[in-house]
């Protein structure tokens, strides 16, 4: 089925607004099929975005350092909301002996980890970038993933070496978990990062821009 | 304009730039397309017809404006383009360059000026 608002929104992560509605607005002119529509605006959206990481290295750099900073700040956001789940969840196994079995605990943390506090970034890189959210979130999935396989190859090497062989940072869930006799959970890491983290970044984007049709902040 | 000057135009970049010409007060995304499909029987992925639009725009070769919006379009305006001076002077230099190059060759199925 074709959307053409849902359309406006993909296409307005990697363009301007007034554009990506005019690009919308061919599609629609065009009597695609559903598939090739949605085919097409996935396309053009990726090469939009591309063309814009190349032309602008220095300003996406500027947006990825920003962008690791509010992800830090909504993985802090991610521990309280985990903390407050953990309250209710003592009180209900108080009040009715109800019990959360482990994988139950695995997956909230999974959850808020790798879904909630990406899609809420996402909403902020598009309320802060607007038609560059989708080339800053490409940069920072690279380079989540780039610092997830070093740290794997350097925790490799030292513990070849003998020395420390973890890096933890845990706080109530778990954000930081290298180890390297674990090397393939740091390259699960890598490939969530290079997979689903954009994914769900620009989820969170594309929910922004169609519940937000005001104009882009510039920056 | 010295030969310096002038901006050298990509082989896609002048068939976007001859399509818009010959559209005149008519190009925009859906129809520049659809002129470069009729005209050379390739058809442009969007993606790279935008990002040459946009590129030529910020060479100052083209200039965009918003059209009226239409109900085809689901409401939404066309970005029409329009030549500049400057990318008409480039796309002349560059096909001056390909007339240059075809004097004294015979191609079959190529009528010569």
């Amino acid at each position: 089925m074709r959307r053409a608002d849902l359309a406006e929104a993909v296409l307005s992560l990697a363009a301007p607004r007034e554009r990506a509605a005019s690009i919308a607005g061919d599609f629609l002119e065009d009597d695609l099929g559903a598939f090739r529509f949605w085919f097409l605006v996935g396309r053009t959206a990726t090469a939009q975005a591309w063309r814009q990481l190349a032309a602008e290295p220095k300003a996406l750099a500027g947006i990825v350092i920003r962008g690791m900073i509010a992800q830090l700040g909504y993985l802090l956001a991610a521990c309280i909301v985990y903390v407050f789940l953990l309250i209710v969840i003592s009180i209900l196994h108080v009040s009715f002996h109800t019990d959360i079995p482990d994988w139950g605990d695995a997956s909230l943390q999974w959850s808020l980890v790798n879904l909630l506090a990406p899609f809420w970034l996402g909403r902020w890189m598009a309320l802060r970038y607007g038609g560059r959210a989708a080339a800053g979130t490409l940069a920072l999935a690279f380079l989540h993933a780039a610092i997830d396989l070093c740290a794997g190859l350097v925790l490799r090497e030292a513990a070849r070496t003998g020395a420390g062989t973890h890096i933890d940072v845990i706080l109530g869930l778990k954000l930081i978990y290298w180890d390297a006799a674990g090397y393939g959970a740091v390259l699960h890491s890598a490939i969530l990062y290079a997979t689903l983290y954009p994914v769900v970044v620009l989820a969170g984007a594309a929910f922004f821009r169609t519940s937000h049709s005001g104009s882009d902040i510039k920056c | 304009m010295t030969r310096a000057q002038i901006t050298i135009l990509g082989e896609f970049e002048q068939v976007v730039f001859l399509a818009i010409l010959r559209l005149e007060d008519n190009a925009y995304g859906a129809t520049i397309r659809k002129e470069i499909r009729e005209c050379t029987g390739r058809n442009p992925a969007p993606g790279a017809l935008y990002n040459t639009l946009d590129r030529l725009e910020e060479k100052g070769m083209l200039q965009s404006r918003m059209g009226d919006p239409s109900p085809q379009r689901g409401g939404r305006a066309k970005r029409l383009f329009t030549a500049t001076p400057k990318g008409i002077e480039a796309v002349a230099h560059a096909q001056r360059g390909y007339q240059k190059l075809m004097e004294r060759l015979t191609l079959p199925g190529v009528a010569h000026a």
